[in-house]
């Protein structure tokens, strides 16, 4: 149990160190709204290692300390719609025990996506926000897709460090 | 890594964008007759393309001018943090807009036959 806690506290300042560095190297390209969403890895990782609740934990630890530090109350609803909705279809598909990371990383990217645009619709009340929704949509997949990659391969190399975690008759 | 659940998932994702892309950028639109101007959800005017005229709007220190000239219209002005406003560029079919996000300020073109509500220079 502390040890799980350990580890997610320490995916939490493993997924904010992320959103810095995110924010720190120039956009992919020119249109507004679409990035990596590299922090997202971290999110994966922690449901499939941890848990849905613990893996909420780290989202909503990384999504708060990440609005104190760098954003405002706007950035910060924002973040909260994309992160949610992104971590219950995350959550879904992993229990469905259909589809493997990348194909969860996409409809989580898309999820995202839609979800920050579902705040800008709340910010704005204009329904011209969702003539935007295409380009999210098709970005989210793509950058869902490498996340998804990414999240694939640390997972395949971590597992064996966190294997211990639920296993109570392992001493440590 | 990858399941035959993910290729389809994956794939219905590019349709659906693909699709609503398409959509969006072929359906039949009709040159606008007005451009609305939206501030944090308000209405705050509706001006008729056929007029060149600037549209100075004011909250605070927050600045965002919007130009309409030979019936298209563009931001040419903003304060806010991306600017994407501005690299927009112009529009001028109906149900196009630009939205300037940090400002919560939305400019879309509207083609209507009812007369403009709101001419205030």
């Amino acid at each position: 149990m502390a040890k799980k806690i350990s580890f997610c506290a320490l995916f939490s300042v493993l997924a904010l160190a992320i959103s810095y560095f995110e924010r720190l190297i120039p956009p992919l390209v020119a249109l507004p709204g679409i990035k990596l969403g590299l922090a997202n890895i971290v999110v994966l990782m922690a449901v499939y290692l941890f848990g849905a609740r613990y893996a909420l934990m780290i989202s909503l630890t990384r999504i708060g300390l990440s609005a104190l530090l760098f954003g405002d109350l706007n950035s910060l609803f924002y973040s909260i719609c994309g992160g949610l909705l992104s971590f219950a279809v995350i959550c879904l598909l992993f229990r469905t025990g259909l589809f493997g990371f990348v194909g969860i990383s996409a409809a989580g990217g898309v999820a995202h996506n839609t979800g920050q645009l579902f705040a800008s619709w709340i910010f704005l009340s204009s329904k011209a926000v969702w003539g935007y929704f295409p380009v999210l949509l098709l970005s989210g997949v793509l950058t869902g897709i490498v996340t998804g990659i990414v999240a694939y391969f640390l997972t395949d190399r971590l597992e064996p460090l966190f294997k211990p975690v639920d296993n109570p008759l392992q001493k440590e | 890594m990858v399941k035959k659940a993910d290729i389809f998932l994956i794939a219905l994702l590019l349709l659906a964008g693909i699709g609503l892309w398409l959509f969006f950028s072929f359906s039949p639109s009709a040159d606008g007759d007005a451009v609305v101007i939206t501030v944090n959800g308000k209405e705050t005017g509706r001006y008729p393309l056929s007029e060149d005229r600037e549209i100075p709007i004011r909250q605070g220190g927050l600045i965002n001018v919007v130009a309409i000239k030979g019936s298209a219209v563009w931001m040419t002005e903003a304060n806010c943090s991306g600017r994407e406003c501005i690299r927009r560029g112009s529009i001028a079919k109906s149900g196009e807009s630009i939205i300037c996000l940090p400002h919560r300020v939305v400019a879309e073109i509207v083609s209507e036959d009812s007369p403009y509500d709101a001419i205030v220079s």
